[in-house]
């Protein structure tokens, strides 16, 4: 039977494109299926009726939502390229780092996107600080699974994205080439791979949705 | 010979999912209690990260996040799975391991409400425990539901898992609770009652 795989998202969600990153590390086909958030799909709501969010995975008609979920049954059911280690430690060690991203790493550069002044100072400090550790997992190695792209990489590759984004709206560094130079060179060998360089959303627009994002943390600061 | 020993605090249903786990696997294991309000050296050095319960150390190394334990048990020991076999209902199952550690904080009463109709209707189903009928990691996951969920309800004198609104998730709390394995490593009711009556009292005094 042919594998048909639909791929419900956004054109900017940081969270598909690690869905997509994998499908293509995997050489797999698939439809996409643009979602407005604002007025969602029949389709979206019939396949994830609990939490109605993208991405949602559909291969042939089962639906997969939450995006590391989605990663793991990718590697699960294809298994060339695999992008989980095989030994359950270094698995382990793997989700671990995959949550801390979406988790502290995440809310630290949300807090960098709507602060200013001191309290910007402090977002910063904090992000780089939970930069260094994900740095840190690094070691030696071109990728965090090693030699090529992982699971690992996958799953902070949003990072590699918004985090240039972000630099631009706030004229401001936070991966310094000399406090972070693992990092800065994993952000580049990410970015350079052939697989990845094609998939980043229009970056004009993404530069437009969160300095809109940003916007009203902004104001609110002001009128105090 | 191997080395288990898990690092856990007796009220923290976080720690219990680990002993569930490890209990259902037939494992032997060194149970390390943590005060929280005086941190080990042991915890700071093998979760120096988030400094949290639970961790569990195997053969010297430390695995910390409950969901991540969860799963390393499930690989490293296969007896007695506690994951479905087919790639897709595995999704499911983790996707509601997710769902839970997100939807740990509601607080309003009705948000509370909707979110169980949604974990009756759309989790569990017509299914004995969220997997089919053997109790499986999901249902470790949602463990605090079967256990600490009424001592709560309790101690801040609402009520939101009424048995009309809720029936199967009723009937999957007494068929958690009744589990062979699970049954005689529940923490004590009025322990746990005393406990968070205790921590109310202090919260209550300090507004």
């Amino acid at each position: 039977m042919a594998e048909e795989l639909k791929l419900f998202r956004t054109w900017s969600s940081p969270f598909a494109l690690r869905v997509i990153h994998a499908l293509k590390i995997k050489g797999l086909e698939y439809e996409t299926i643009f979602e407005d958030l604002s007025s969602k799909s029949a389709s979206l709501l019939q396949y994830n009726p609990v939490n109605k969010k993208v991405p949602v995975l559909v291969h042939n008609e089962k639906p997969v939502c939450e995006s590391l979920v989605i990663l793991e049954y990718i590697d699960e059911t294809w298994k060339q390229c695999p992008l989980l280690p095989r030994d359950p430690y270094e698995k382990a060690e793997a989700r671990f780092w995959a949550k801390f991203g979406d988790e502290k790493l995440l809310s630290s550069i949300w807090n960098v996107l709507i602060t200013q002044g001191k309290q910007l100072e402090e977002a910063t400090a904090e992000a780089v600080q939970n930069l260094k550790l994900i740095e840190e997992q690094l070691k030696d190695k071109k990728f965090f699974g090693g030699e090529t792209i992982g699971y690992l990489d996958i799953a902070f590759g949003w990072t590699v994205n918004l985090i240039s984004i972000l630099e631009e709206i706030i004229d401001q560094k936070l991966v310094d080439e000399e406090k972070l130079p693992l990092l800065s060179a994993w952000m580049q060998n990410f970015s350079d791979d052939p697989v990845i360089k094609d998939c980043w959303p229009p970056r004009d627009k993404m530069i437009a949705k969160y300095q809109a994002m940003r916007e009203p943390y902004l104001k609110k600061v002001v009128s105090q | 010979m191997e080395e288990i020993k898990l690092l856990g605090a007796w009220p923290s249903p976080y720690s219990y999912r680990i002993i569930w786990a490890l209990k259902l696997k037939g494992l032997n294991y060194e149970y390390i209690e943590e005060d929280l309000s005086n941190k080990s050296d042991m915890l700071l050095q093998h979760n120096p990260v988030h400094k949290k319960i639970p961790v569990l150390i195997h053969d010297g190394r430390s695995i910390a996040e409950s969901t991540v334990i969860l799963e390393y048990i499930e690989e490293t020991w296969p007896q007695n799975p506690l994951l479905p076999s087919d790639s897709h209902e595995k999704a499911i199952a983790r996707f509601w391991m997710k769902f839970v550690e997100d939807k740990e904080q509601e607080k309003a009463v009705e948000e509370a409400k909707q979110q169980l109709k949604i974990v009756e209707e759309h989790g569990l189903g017509d299914k004995k425990f969220f997997c089919g009928n053997n109790i499986g990691l999901t249902d470790i996951a949602f463990g605090w539901m079967a256990v600490w969920n009424d001592v709560i309800e309790e101690t801040v004198g609402v009520k939101i898992m009424e048995a009309n609104d809720f029936p199967r998730l009723h009937a999957w709390v007494k068929n958690f609770k009744e589990h062979p394995v699970l049954k005689d490593n529940l923490p004590d009711r009025n322990e746990m009652l005393a406990y968070y009556m205790h921590k109310r009292d202090i919260l209550l005094a300090r507004t």
